[in-house]
């Protein structure tokens, strides 16, 4: 090999050295921009919420009052309409969601899994606007006309949930602010868990077919045990989704700040209260309490999230080592 | 090794019964005359030397059926046809399965082993767009009547998959699995008796009986197939099907798995997909070859490795290709 092909190659591996140690830091600029954007956030949601947070102490999180003509802000209302509407949302979305994935993956004849897949899809791509104003001129009357009065008619007597389905219907509140909830995530978590079954193996399926399981038994001893993280993760990510949303939220729950023993009476949540009041918040208290709300709600969605991906993280990595 | 010294519980079938099977049978009728497998005593069944005695150009080119039907078969399969979608895999099958006895199906990747396989316990029904038509009669009806079940069907036809794929459970709870679903048992220790046993005829016990609450994804591949096989016995079932069961083994493991089927025999009718004829060759008593998605010869396991009657037979066996 004579010097001067030598010398060539070793210019040509220079260049590239050069040119991956670019490459390399543009990538980690990025990066770094992502982690200093949530840096910064979370900066500014504590600077901002710092001063209604050091006024009211910890009973900001354990008031219910909120006046700005007194000054006088807690949280406890809709961090409770937050929660509460989450959580019927997920408990009205998750029994559809079950069913609809298992339809897609176990049940569906080959012609109709696309198109049904593909309009969740689509309904999972509805802005949530729509939702809202669908809430408020069509499914907040109908409820009004046909489901709350037969709620208060049947469950209203019950002795301990009795109390969950009184007052007059109003139509909007926080049965209907869930209804709306449940249906903008019964797409994510269809999709989701549609998703996971279909990370179970055929071969364990077919084995436990193979020793005369019926399909509700495979269902339920192969599949459901298989992608229970998966699972779980999927429902964290609709949870994730029903906490933060704030439009649809806004136009059907009555934005009311009280806490109100009935599911039909109005409330509020942490998103809509920003956003009905912010525009017209004066006064430096009022407003760093509802970037204190703001910050309450990151952290509960941060939480959820990660634990969502910690399940997913945790059903992957068994699914490889399955491998 | 064993076959040729243990009598066959079946009386086996030569060419002497070929025309009539051909006759009872009417699909294959059609082999014209000329091209008639040529007729063949017992003393053609010499290991050797065979091969080459009949002039390849004087065998058929047209299927050849040398499966009359067996008396008292477990399956009697005719014309059986497999689509996925509009793809045909399976082409007029027609066979008899005998009880006790490996049947072995051996040809080229892709002709429609497993497809039809997975017939015998529909399991082609889970997958979407398979379509079978023709016949399969099990105890005098087709098991694709729409009135028979399917999963009754599967729990007297255990499978064993190329696979070891035990499910993610101990190993106690693997092989109690199925007889919980069908309530086989009606106490613990009725279900312990069944799993032992289990265990201990795919002769897995001695191996794992102080560890049966271990997952049984834990075990070796080898153990993990005999634990398929224990998992697959004990629901008793009346056939078993495997499907390449040893392809993912090593060599020691693979000869406890013949040694074990050919225990099995004595008490189930086998269906056996091997890639391997050596396996073919020791394992089973009868050999389909199967080409293409059609059945182009079954018959005693010794006539078709020393005297194939089709052109494709020999070339596949003697490595012309596949
Ligand atoms: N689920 C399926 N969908 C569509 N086509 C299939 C499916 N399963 C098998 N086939 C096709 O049917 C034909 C027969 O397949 P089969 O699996 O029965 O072959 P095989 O003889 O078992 O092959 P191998 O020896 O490789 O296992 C092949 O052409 C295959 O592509
Ligand atoms: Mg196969």
């Amino acid at each position: 090999m004579n010097s001067s092909v030598v010398t060539i190659e070793a210019r040509q591996a220079a260049g590239q050295r050069l040119r991956e140690r670019v490459f390399r830091l543009a990538t980690l600029a990025a990066a770094l921009l992502v982690l200093l954007l949530l840096g910064g956030v979370v900066l500014s949601l504590v600077v901002g919420a710092w001063p209604a947070l050091s006024h009211f102490k910890f009973s900001f999180l354990t008031r219910e009052i909120w006046n700005p003509v007194t000054d006088q802000y807690g949280a406890l209302a809709p961090i409770y309409g937050t929660l509460v509407t989450s959580a019927l949302a997920l408990l009205l979305a998750i029994p559809v969601s079950f069913g609809i994935a298992i339809f897609l993956t176990e049940l569906a004849p080959a012609w109709l899994k696309r198109p049904v897949g593909v309009a969740i899809e689509l309904l999972a791509a509805v802005p949530s606007i729509i939702y809202g104003i669908w809430g408020l001129f069509v499914l907040a009357p109908i409820l009004q006309a046909h489901v709350q009065p037969a709620l208060i008619a049947w469950l209203g007597p019950l002795p301990v949930i009795g109390k969950l389905f009184q007052g007059p219907p109003y139509g909007i509140g926080v049965l209907s602010a869930s209804f709306v909830l449940a249906i903008m995530v019964i797409p994510f978590i269809s999709a989701v868990m549609r998703d996971v079954f279909e990370t179970v193996p055929d071969v364990l399926k077919e084995s436990c077919y193979g020793l005369g399981a019926t399909t509700w038994e495979v269902i339920w001893q192969v599949v459901v045990p298989y992608a229970r993280t998966g699972m779980i993760g999927g429902v964290m990510l609709g949870l994730g989704r029903a906490l933060g949303e704030t439009m649809a939220v806004t136009f059907v729950i009555g934005n009311a700040h009280r806490i109100g023993s009935s599911l039909l009476a109005p409330g509020t949540t942490i998103s809509a209260s920003i956003a009905n009041e912010f525009a017209e918040a004066v006064g430096d208290l009022y407003t760093s309490s509802l970037v204190a709300l703001g910050a309450i709600l990151f952290l509960i969605t941060f939480t959820v999230i990660a634990f969502a991906r910690y399940m997913l993280m945790r059903l992957e990595r068994r699914a490889l080592s399955n491998v | 090794m064993n076959e040729t010294q243990e009598p066959t519980p079946e009386p086996r079938r030569t060419s002497n019964g070929n025309g009539n099977g051909n006759a009872a049978h009417g699909g294959n009728g059609a082999v014209p005359h000329g091209l008639r497998p040529r007729g063949e005593g017992g003393l053609n069944l010499k290991p050797s030397g065979r091969l080459n005695a009949i002039p390849t150009e004087a065998r058929g080119t047209a299927p050849v059926d040398s499966s009359a039907p067996i008396e008292n078969a477990v399956f009697r399969c005719r014309d059986v046809n497999v689509f996925y979608g509009a793809k045909q895999a399976l082409k007029g099958v027609s066979i008899d399965v005998a009880p006790r006895q490996v049947l072995a199906m051996i040809g080229p990747s892709g002709c429609g082993k497993s497809t039809f396989l997975r017939c015998l316990n529909r399991m082609n029904d889970t997958i979407p767009g398979a379509r079978v038509t023709g016949s399969i009669v099990l105890d005098g009806r087709d098991i694709y009547d729409p009135e028979r079940d399917a999963a009754q069907l599967r729990a007297r036809i255990g499978m064993v998959f190329q696979k070891p794929n035990p499910f993610p459970k101990s190993i106690y709870d693997n092989v109690a699995y199925g007889p919980r679903i069908h309530k086989l048992t009606r106490s613990r220790a009725e279900l312990d008796d069944v799993v032992c046993s289990s265990l201990t005829r795919a002769g897995l016990w001695d191996e794992v009986k102080d560890r049966l609450g271990s997952p049984g994804t834990g075990l070796s591949g080898g153990q993990q197939q005999r634990l398929c096989i224990a998992r697959t016995i004990a629901i008793q079932p009346e056939v078993i099907l495997m499907d390449e069961p040893c392809s993912a083994l090593d060599p020691i493991a693979t000869a406890r798995i013949e040694d074990l089927i050919d225990e099995l025999r004595e008490q189930y009718a086998i269906v056996i997909v091997t890639h391997s004829m050596q396996q073919a060759a020791r394992v089973s008593q009868r050999t389909a070859y199967f080409h293409l998605g059609e059945l182009i010869e079954v018959g005693e396991t010794d006539r078709v490795f020393t005297n194939p009657r089709h052109r494709l037979t020999e070339d596949y066996i003697t490595g012309r290709f596949g």
